[in-house]
């Protein structure tokens, strides 16, 4: 960074100050975001009484007493009589005789010396049976998430570490504030527009900071997401489609009655958080081209921005509708290949529940990605085109960035 | 007696008991009650009685030959009577304390003891003073008798025709009405879970309950139930509803009922609540109950949550732990036969040992299995028809070697006798065969 005058040490203070702003209130989310999830009950369906438990410890493989293997096409099964140390929890310290069942449900060949996760089942305080849950995974999944951090900060920079606080924050907002807002008894709806539109804006500007491109990404993410959820709604009632229709309403019901989930909007939730990363990624690509066009040429006409913006957009359309469209196909393979075999009428295809959410997740998502274009292109324009007088206050942030970026450049 | 003569005798019964119900409380006060069942006792010699009293009062159960029957009338001067015990209905209905608190009506349960085999009996219930009219009941032969087995009857689950607790109510009483005319000398049904269906709406329940023991068969044909997980939430609520012998402590959760078991012949049959998530605990019963009966020559599993099946719930994640889990215990304790519910469509693996399908074991040109090696699981589908789930993918599961979903309600039947034991699985619009299967011991 070039260093202009004695600006540049009180600049840099500025800077310092505001990270260290939205650090802490990053931090003071997190933190009441943690115990806000500590605090909710959720719902243990199938709690065992009277002493009885089942808890997941660290292991190791002691000794390999015995294997008898077969190998059947790629398939390596039979059993492996082992001698074990438990590792942690309840009964660490213990030393434990196990059978290891290799087949197609557990499929864990472990060696002396290999730590695994035990499943430690407890009749009561003293009787338990342990068995292979699964190799311990932990450190090659920690050091996958590593390396991918380290290569989004090395190729991507501070943006690149600006983004990974941006995956953080969603993460926190989906696992510790949306779930335990569905156990509280929130509306499922509600809280899906609230999580989506809070993490979509807080991950633009952790992305890119607050600038005018930023504005007109998250106000054109808003549009998006608002058209995605009246249309999600509008087609859901007029299709007769709700959480009580999908596959898994039987077990939520289970857990429903004994909380305060709502069942019935789930549906609906989930079609809105699938379709908001799509939105997202249209929003910030045409914001970001718009920028571009508006940075090169700072006296370009709102009109052009608005027009290269739609031009942009209308690339990203068709490929982010093929793109929903393909996800959609991907994650209904299954059904689909067994729809083909059953012969089913294409009447019958479109009545099942399942399909019709799918295709209806699928469109509805694609329609907030089209609204989502013309939005930011249009807000793109106002934030991005050139300076007139009397506006000079409404788009001065965005004058200023570009002005420091010709600066800079 | 053989058993053509017993089912004619069952037949007799059930015109009886017409013709006592057309003379509602002669002599007699009317007694108040609703849900008379009968469980098998803990062996063929006993039968277990439960039912709700409106009001409180004693548990009786009085039991006279069917042969000392002259009239219309229950014998009572020849009857013999048992005493049983009496609770308040209470259920945990989850308004915010999880307490349990009573809901109305007391339930009743007797122990009848001292039955012959294959004999008929009238019996009726009561308080010692009022009592109900007079069924009919009676006992097989333990060297050689049948029992049907179905798959959630689910009365209220409405996912099917006109979808009303009437629908499947009648769709019930059709597979009862059908099994017992097919299979009159059946010593006792097998019910794997999910008889009803709202998890703790007790106002729905009690209704489902009342429509799932309608059927007038089922006054005269003892039930072994398992806890579905439809059933099990309201605590102790299911249990008031049946009477089970050597019930256990252990595969208990939320105050519910645990595993059990009973004999009938040579066969050991185990129960197990699956609405727990402690396999540890099963492991504990099974080994107690294979320990207290060296002599049974078959073992056969019940339970709800089936683990080698097709259909919704093949990938649920509670589904896999159980699969992963419960196969070994069954491989510990040699169990030939695992009866089970839940996925609402049938499937019938190869033996399976160390969760591996033995797929080369398979029956002989007249449906003989001799000498399996692992223990064959079976998947029922609805007994009612009041629910069907598809299936999850389009090709069977490794260990399957027979998979049917119809969509009509269906039921099994399984005869024992000496060293083969027989599967004979109906769908009841035609009456025709969906699988059939015998499995030989071999010494």
């Amino acid at each position: 960074m070039d260093a202009r005058g004695g600006e540049a040490p009180r600049k840099a203070l500025a800077r310092a100050f505001k990270t260290l702003i939205a650090a802490a209130a990053l931090a003071a989310y997190v933190a009441g975001a943690l115990a806000f999830a500590r605090g909710t009950t959720y719902v243990p369906l199938y709690k065992s009484a009277g002493g009885a438990h089942v808890s997941y410890a660290r292991a190791r493989v002691l000794e390999v007493e015995s294997e008898t293997i077969d190998s059947e096409a790629g398939l390596t099964t039979g059993y492996q009589d082992l001698r074990a140390r438990l590792l942690e929890g309840e009964k660490a310290g213990a030393v434990v005789e196990l059978r290891n069942y290799l087949n197609y449900t557990t499929n864990v060949r472990l060696k002396a010396g290999q730590a695994f996760v035990a499943h430690v089942d407890f009749a009561d305080s003293e009787r338990f049976l342990v068995s292979v849950y699964s190799p311990d995974r932990g450190p090659v999944l920690l050091a996958l998430a590593l390396v991918f951090a380290a290569a989004l900060c090395g190729i991507g920079g501070r943006r690149g570490f600006r983004s990974l606080l941006g995956i953080g924050f969603t993460f926190v907002g989906i696992a510790f504030v949306f779930i335990p807002l569905l156990y509280r008894g929130a509306s499922p709806a509600a809280a899906a527009l609230a999580v989506t539109s809070i993490t979509l804006c807080v991950s633009l500007a952790l992305l890119g900071g607050l600038d005018a491109k930023t504005l007109s990404a998250m106000l054109g993410c808003l549009a998006g997401l608002a058209a995605s959820a009246l249309a999600i709604a509008a087609f859901q009632a007029l299709a007769g489609l709700s959480g009580y229709t999908t596959a898994e309403s039987d077990a939520l019901l289970a857990i429903a009655g004994r909380g305060r989930l709502k069942v019935g909007e789930l549906l609906f939730a989930a079609m809105l958080i699938s379709s908001s990363g799509a939105v997202m990624d249209v929003a910030i690509s045409i914001a970001s081209a718009a920028n571009e066009v508006a940075v090169c040429d700072p006296l370009m006409p709102r009109l052009r921005i608005f027009r290269s913006g739609m031009r942009v957009g209308r690339d990203m359309m068709g490929t982010m509708a093929n793109t929903l469209i393909l996800a959609f196909t991907g994650s209904s393979l299954n059904a689909i290949i067994l729809i083909y075999s059953l012969e089913r009428s294409s009447l019958q295809i479109l009545d099942s529940s399942a399909i019709a959410a799918a295709i209806l997740e699928a469109l509805c998502g694609s329609l907030a990605v089209l609204i989502t274009v013309p939005a930011v292109a249009f807000v793109s324009a106002i934030l991005l085109g050139p300076r007139r007088a009397g506006e000079g206050e409404a788009i001065w942030p965005a004058r200023s960035s570009i002005n420091r970026k010709l600066t800079r450049d | 007696m053989s058993s053509t003569q017993t089912a004619a005798k069952r037949l007799a019964g059930v015109a009886a008991i017409i013709a006592l119900a057309a003379l509602p409380a002669l002599a007699q006060g009317a007694y108040s009650f609703s849900c008379l069942n009968v469980s098998p006792g803990a062996t063929s010699a006993e039968l277990d009685f439960a039912w709700i009293a409106d009001a409180q009062g004693k548990a009786v159960v009085q039991l006279a030959k069917a042969a000392d029957k002259a009239d219309a009338l229950f014998p009572a001067d020849k009857a013999q009577s048992f005493s049983g015990v009496q609770s308040t209905v209470t259920a945990t209905l989850f308004n915010g304390d999880d307490k349990s608190s009573a809901v109305g009506g007391y339930s009743d349960k007797v122990v009848v003891k001292g039955l012959s085999p294959s004999s008929s009996y009238f019996y009726r219930v009561g308080d010692g003073q009022a009592w109900s009219p007079a069924y009919f009941v009676a006992t097989a032969d333990p060297k050689s008798f049948g029992f049907f087995v179905v798959g959630d009857p689910q009365l209220g689950a409405k996912s099917t025709g006109p979808k009303t607790l009437d629908s499947d109510a009648a769709g019930w009483a059709d597979t009862v009405a059908k099994a017992s005319a097919t299979h009159p000398q059946a010593a006792f049904m097998v019910a794997l879970g999910d008889e009803v269906n709202d998890y703790n709406d007790l106002k729905l329940q009690q209704a489902e309950y009342k429509a799932y023991f309608a059927p007038i068969q089922l006054k005269s044909l003892p039930v072994a139930t398992v806890d579905g997980n439809h059933d099990f939430q309201m605590g102790e609520f299911y249990g008031f509803h049946y009477n089970q012998p050597n019930l256990s402590t252990f595969g208990t959760s939320y105050g519910n009922d645990g595993d059990y078991w009973f004999t009938y012949g040579d066969v050991l049959f185990l129960l197990l609540n699956s609405n727990t998530e402690s396999v540890a605990t099963h492991d504990l019963f099974i080994r107690d109950a294979v320990a207290k009966n060296p002599q049974a020559a078959w073992r056969v599993v019940g339970f709800h949550h089936s683990i080698y099946s097709e259909a919704e719930h093949l990938t649920d994640p509670d589904v896999v732990d159980r699969r992963a889990n419960y196969a070994p215990i069954f491989d510990r304790y040699k169990i030939d036969l695992v009866l089970q519910g839940h996925d609402h469509s049938y499937t019938r693996t190869y033996p399976i040992a160390g969760g591996k399908p033995l797929s080369d074991e398979v029956p002989s040109a007249d449906g003989v299995i001799s000498g399996a090696k692992g223990a064959i699981y079976v998947t029922f589908n609805s007994g009612s028809g009041s629910k069907f789930y598809d299936w999850k993918d389009a090709e069977p599961e490794v260990y399957s070697a027979v998979r049917w979903q119809g969509k009509v309600p269906s039921f099994g039947y399984v005869s024992v006798s000496g060293d083969t034991l027989k599967l004979e699985v109906y769908r009841t619009d035609d009456m025709s065969l969906i699988d059939s299967l015998s499995i030989q011991k071999t010494k």
